[in-house]
C-alpha cells in the first residue's frame, strides 16, 4: 500500500516550501513574513474542504478528466518554474560548470532531472521516508544559519520602512506556494486524518516562513536594495565561525531540496498522467521532467507573474471540492 | 526411464537387486561401502559411504548388536525385533526410496536393506571429518562468546539450541539444491516471530531451484526483493549469541550447512552499527561507540569525497591556514587531486584484495611491500600528497569500525569521490539524494531498511541513537514487529 504518514507529507511539502523561500526573489521585509505566515494559515482554511472530501472516502480517481488535466498542467508548470528559480538562485551559488553558458545550466538541470527520474521511480513511500530525512538535515543546517544569523543580525532591520503591505505580501506567499498542486495529490495518499495533515502541514509551513524570512531580514535588511535572492544571500552571509566558511552547507541543503522539491512534482505528474492518459504506459516520469525543463527555459519564475501564480494555487486547492459540489448539485436537481 | 525416475524407485525387496540398483545409480563409487552378512538367518547388508560414518560407532552400536539376533521369520520380523528391541541409533528412519536413500547415505547414515524387505533401516552414525568450534573471524567481540559458527548445521542448531532452551525455539530441516541437497535449517522463536513473516520466508524458500547451495550467498536473493537494492535487507551472523538475540527480536533465521554464517530476515541498517559488547558495557559508553560507528561510517564514504570537492572547487571553505598547508602539499603533485585520490583508493582495495587471497604467510609480505614501499614511496616520490594519503587512510580506517557494510562502503566511497571531484559538494549532494532514496526504498517482508529513523519510531529509538539501561530495555518488550509498515 502506498500510504504515506502525516509527517511524512509535511517533510516532503516543507521541503518545497523552503526550497521556494531559498529562490524567493526581490525586496523582503518583515511584512513579508508575516504575509507569508498567515497566507499559510488561510491555506490550511482552503485546503480544509479538499480534505474532508478525502476523508469521507472521495479520490482524486473520481474527479472528471478536466480536473485532472488543470491540476497535470499546474504540476507542470510549476515544476517548470522550479528550474527557472534553480537557475536564478545559482547565479549567487557556486555549482561547478553552471556559469559556462547554456551549457551548464543544461548540465545542472540535466543532472538534476536525472536523479529526479530515479527518486521519483523509486516509489512515493521511498521518496516519503528519504524526504523525512532530508528535510531533518536540512532543519539541522538551517537551524545552524538561523543560530549564526541571530548572532550577527542587526535588530534594527525589522524597523527598516518596508514599503511594502499585507496584500501585496499576501499574494506573494500564494504564488511562492506552488506546491499546492502536489499537496492536492500527496493529501490523497496520506494514511492519517487529512484534516489533521493539513493542520500539520500549514501550520509548520507558517512557522518555516515567518522563521527564514524573518532571519534573512534580520541579516540583509541593510543591503536589501543591492540583493536579488535576499534568503540565499543572507545564508552566505551569515557565517557561524570567523575563519571558516560554511556556504556548503547551504550548497549541500539547497541541491538536495531542489531534487525532492523537482521529484516531488514529477512524481504528482506521473500519478496524475497515469490516471488522465492511461495510453502513456511508460517513461511518463521522465516525460513529465522533460516538459518540465522545457517550461523552466521558456517561462520566468513565479517573481514575474505574482498574481497569476497566486490565484493559480488558490484556485487548486478549490478545484476538487469545487467539481464534487457542482457534480453533487446536478445529482440532487437530476433526482429532483 | 532416466535417472531421476530410477531414484523415485521403490526399494526392491531382493537383496541382489537392491545392491545392483544401488552400484549403478551411485555409478559404482568407490566411496560407497557395501558390507555384505547374514543375520537372524537372512541376508543383509550394511551401506555407508565412506568418511561419512564414524567406522567405530557403526562397528559398536549396528554391526556388533544387529549381527547377533536370533533367527527370525522373515525380514520384515527382523526389522520390527530390530526397531523395537535394540536401540542402535536415536536417528533412525525407515527409508521407502532409493532417493532417500541416497540423501541418507550421503548425510552419514548407515542404511541397512535386508533380503525380502521392502524398506531399510537406516542409522544416524555420522562421522565426517569437520572443523570444531572456533572464534569467530569476524564480529570481533571482547565481553561475550567467543564461539562462532562452524560448518556443519547441525552443530550450529546445537550451539543455538543451548542459548536458548526455550520450548518456543523451533528448527525446521528442508532440503535445498538438486545436486548438493545441502541440509537448510529455518529457525525461529513461535512465539516472537510475526506469522506472516515467518510464511513469506518459507514461501521464499519454497522458489528456491538451485543445483546447489554452497554459501549463503545462494540462498539470500531469494530472501530479498528483485529490485536494485545497495544494502542487503538479509543480514548474516557467525555468531551463535547475535543470532540468538535477533531471535528474541522476532526476526527469523536461515542456517545452511557447510556454511559458518547464518542468514537473518528481516534486517534492518542500525544493526550494521550494533556489536553485543554494546550490551556489555555501561550504556553511555555503549552510546560513545555506536556514535563512533556511525561517524565512522561517514567519514568512510564521505571524506575523500569531500576533501577533492573542497581542494578542487570549494577552497573559500578552508581557513587560511589549512589552505596554505593543501596548498603547499599539492603544488608539487604531478597529478589532479581526484587523479591521485581514485589511484590511493584503488591501490589500498588492490591491496587489500591480494591481503585476502594469498596465502596467510605471505598477507604479511604484501603488508609490509604496501605500507612501507608503496605509501612511503609514492609521498615521497611527490606522487601522492600527504594529506591526501592522510585522509585515504582515515577513510579506510573508518570503514573497517563497521565491516557489516564493507561492500558498500567501498562502492559508495569511489562513486561519491568521483561525483565530488567532477561537481563538487553539488554533485556529492545530488548522489547523496540518489543513495537515500534507494536505502529508503529497500524493504523486505514489509519491514523498512531505515527503521526507525524513517519511518520513525520513538520506541525504536531507545536501541538505535541511544542504548538505554537493560531493565529499560527489557520492559519494552521489543520486538522487530514494530517496525512492520502496514501494521501502522
Amino acid at each position: 500500500m502506498n500510504r504515506i504518514s502525516k509527517s511524512q507529507l509535511a517533510a516532503i511539502m516543507l521541503i518545497g516550501d523552503a526550497f521556494a523561500l531559498f529562490c524567493l526573489h526581490g525586496r523582503i521585509c518583515v511584512m513579508t513574513a508575516v504575509g507569508f505566515a498567515a497566507g499559510s494559515l488561510i491555506q490550511l482554511f482552503l485546503a480544509l474542504p479538499l480534505a474532508r472530501l478525502y476523508d469521507s472516502g472521495r479520490t482524486l480517481a473520481d474527479c472528471g478528466r478536466a480536473v485532472r488535466i488543470a491540476l497535470l498542467a499546474y504540476v507542470l508548470i510549476w515544476g517548470g518554474s522550479l528550474f527557472a528559480m534553480l537557475w536564478q538562485t545559482s547565479s549567487v551559488i557556486y555549482i561547478p560548470y553552471e556559469g559556462s553558458g547554456i551549457w551548464g545550466r543544461l548540465l545542472t538541470g540535466g543532472l538534476i532531472a536525472a536523479v529526479c527520474v530515479y527518486v521519483s521511480s523509486s516509489g512515493i513511500k521511498a521518496l516519503a521516508r528519504s524526504a523525512v530525512i532530508a528535510a531533518g538535515l536540512g532543519a539541522v543546517c538551517v537551524a545552524v544559519v538561523v543560530v549564526s544569523a541571530g548572532i550577527q543580525s542587526d535588530m534594527s532591520n525589522i524597523l527598516r520602512p518596508a514599503g511594502s503591505d499585507l496584500p501585496r505580501e499576501l499574494i506573494r506567499g500564494f504564488a511562492a506556494s506552488g506546491g499546492l498542486g502536489s499537496f492536492v495529490v500527496l493529501l490523497g495518499f496520506t494514511d492519517s486524518d487529512r484534516t489533521d495533515a493539513a493542520a500539520l502541514y500549514f501550520t509548520c509551513k507558517a512557522v518555516l516562513s515567518f522563521v527564514i524570512l524573518f532571519t534573512a531580514v534580520m541579516v540583509t535588511g541593510g543591503i536589501m536594495d543591492v540583493l536579488d535572492l535576499p534568503v540565499a544571500s543572507a545564508a552566505q552571509l551569515s557565517q557561524p565561525f570567523p575563519v571558516q566558511r560554511t556556504d556548503s552547507l547551504f550548497l549541500t541543503v539547497f541541491a538536495v531540496f531542489a531534487v525532492y522539491t523537482v521529484a516531488v512534482q514529477a512524481s504528482a505528474a506521473e500519478y496524475l498522467a497515469a490516471r488522465t492518459f492511461p495510453c502513456l504506459r511508460r517513461f511518463r516520469c521522465t516525460l513529465a521532467l522533460a516538459v518540465m525543463v522545457a517550461v523552466g527555459a521558456l517561462i520566468g519564475s513565479p517573481s514575474e507573474s505574482t498574481g497569476i501564480y497566486a490565484a493559480a494555487g488558490l484556485a487548486v486547492l478549490l478545484i476538487v471540492p469545487a467539481e464534487a459540489l457542482i457534480k453533487g448539485g446536478i445529482r440532487k436537481h437530476e433526482k429532483a | 526411464m532416466t535417472r531421476k525416475e530410477r531414484e523415485k524407485l521403490p526399494i526392491r525387496s531382493g537383496l541382489r537387486d537392491n545392491i545392483a540398483m544401488i552400484k549403478e545409480l551411485s555409478g559404482d563409487s568407490s566411496d560407497v561401502l557395501i558390507n555384505e552378512f547374514t543375520t537372524g538367518g537372512i541376508a543383509c547388508a550394511l551401506i555407508c559411504c565412506e568418511g561419512m560414518v564414524s567406522s567405530q560407532t557403526a562397528a559398536e552400536m549396528i554391526l556388533t548388536p544387529v549381527t547377533g539376533i536370533a533367527p527370525q521369520g522373515s525380514a520384515a520380523e527382523l526389522f520390527r525385533h530390530i526397531q523395537t528391541n535394540l536401540l542402535l541409533s536415536t536417528d533412525r528412519p525407515e527409508v521407502r526410496d532409493y532417493d532417500t536413500l541416497f540423501r541418507l547415505l550421503n548425510s552419514g547414515f548407515a542404511v541397512l536393506i535386508a533380503d525380502g524387505a521392502d524398506c531399510a533401516l537406516a542409522f544416524g552414525v555420522q562421522g565426517y571429518a569437520s572443523r570444531g568450534i572456533q572464534e569467530p573471524s569476524g564480529e570481533g567481540n571482547i565481553m561475550g562468546s567467543h564461539e562462532g559458527f562452524t560448518e556443519t548445521v547441525r552443530t550450529n542448531m546445537s550451539l543455538i539450541r543451548r542459548r536458548l532452551k526455550s520450548p518456543e525455539l523451533v528448527m525446521e530441516l528442508m532440503v535445498k539444491g538438486e545436486r548438493s541437497r545441502t541440509d537448510i535449517c529455518l529457525c525461529y522463536m513461535r512465539d516472537r516471530v510475526p506469522e506472516r513473516l515467518l510464511d513469506r520466508i518459507r514461501r521464499s524458500l519454497d522458489g528456491i531451484k538451485l543445483e546447489s547451495v554452497l554459501s549463503t550467498g545462494y540462498i539470500r536473493p531469494f530472501l530479498e526483493k528483485r529490485s536494485f537494492e545497495l544494502f542487503s535487507s538479509a543480514g548474516v551472523t557467525e555468531r551463535p549469541d547475535v543470532l540468538c538475540s535477533k531471535l528474541i527480536e522476532g526476526r527469523a533465521a536461515v542456517l545452511v550447512d557447510g556454511v559458518p554464517y547464518a542468514i537473518t530476515v528481516p534486517r534492518l541498517l542500525c544493526e550494521s552499527f550494533h556489536t553485543l559488547d554494546d550490551y556489555a558495557y555501561k550504556p553511555y559508553y555503549a552510546v560513545f561507540g555506536r556514535w563512533l560507528r556511525y561517524a565512522a561510517f561517514l567519514i568512510a564514504v564521505l571524506l575523500p569525497a569531500v576533501y577533492t570537492a573542497i581542494v578542487m572547487h570549494h577552497p573559500e571553505l578552508l581557513n587560511s591556514t589549512l589552505l596554505m598547508l593543501l596548498a603547499d602539499a599539492e603544488k608539487d603533485a604531478p597529478l589532479p587531486i581526484l587523479a591521485e585520490a581514485l589511484i590511493v583508493l584503488l591501490m589500498y582495495e588492490m591491496i587489500r584484495e591480494a591481503g585476502i587471497r594469498l596465502p596467510k604467510p605471505v598477507g604479511g609480505a604484501v603488508s609490509i611491500i604496501s605500507g612501507l614501499i608503496i605509501g612511503d614511496a609514492a609521498v615521497k616520490s611527490g606522487l601522492v600528497s600527504t594529506p591526501l594519503l592522510t585522509m585515504t587512510a582515515l577513510a579506510v580506517l573508518g570503514g573497517l569500525v563497521v565491516p557489516d557494510l564493507a561492500p558498500q562502503v567501498t562502492v559508495l566511497r569511489l562513486a561519491f569521490l568521483v561525483a565530488g571531484g567532477i561537481m563538487g559538494v553539488f554533485g556529492i549532494s545530488l548522489l547523496a539524494c540518489a543513495v537515500l532514496t534507494n536505502v529508503c526504498a529497500t524493504e523486505d517482508y514489509g519491514f523498512p531498511f531505515t527503521a526507525p529513523l524513517s519511518p520513525f519510531s520513538a520506541a525504536g529509538t531507545g536501541d538505535t541513537a541511544v542504548r538505554l539501561g537493560m531493565r529499560r530495555m527489557l520492559r519494552r518488550g521489543f520486538t522487530v514487529e514494530a517496525y512492520h509498515e502496514q501494521d501502522k
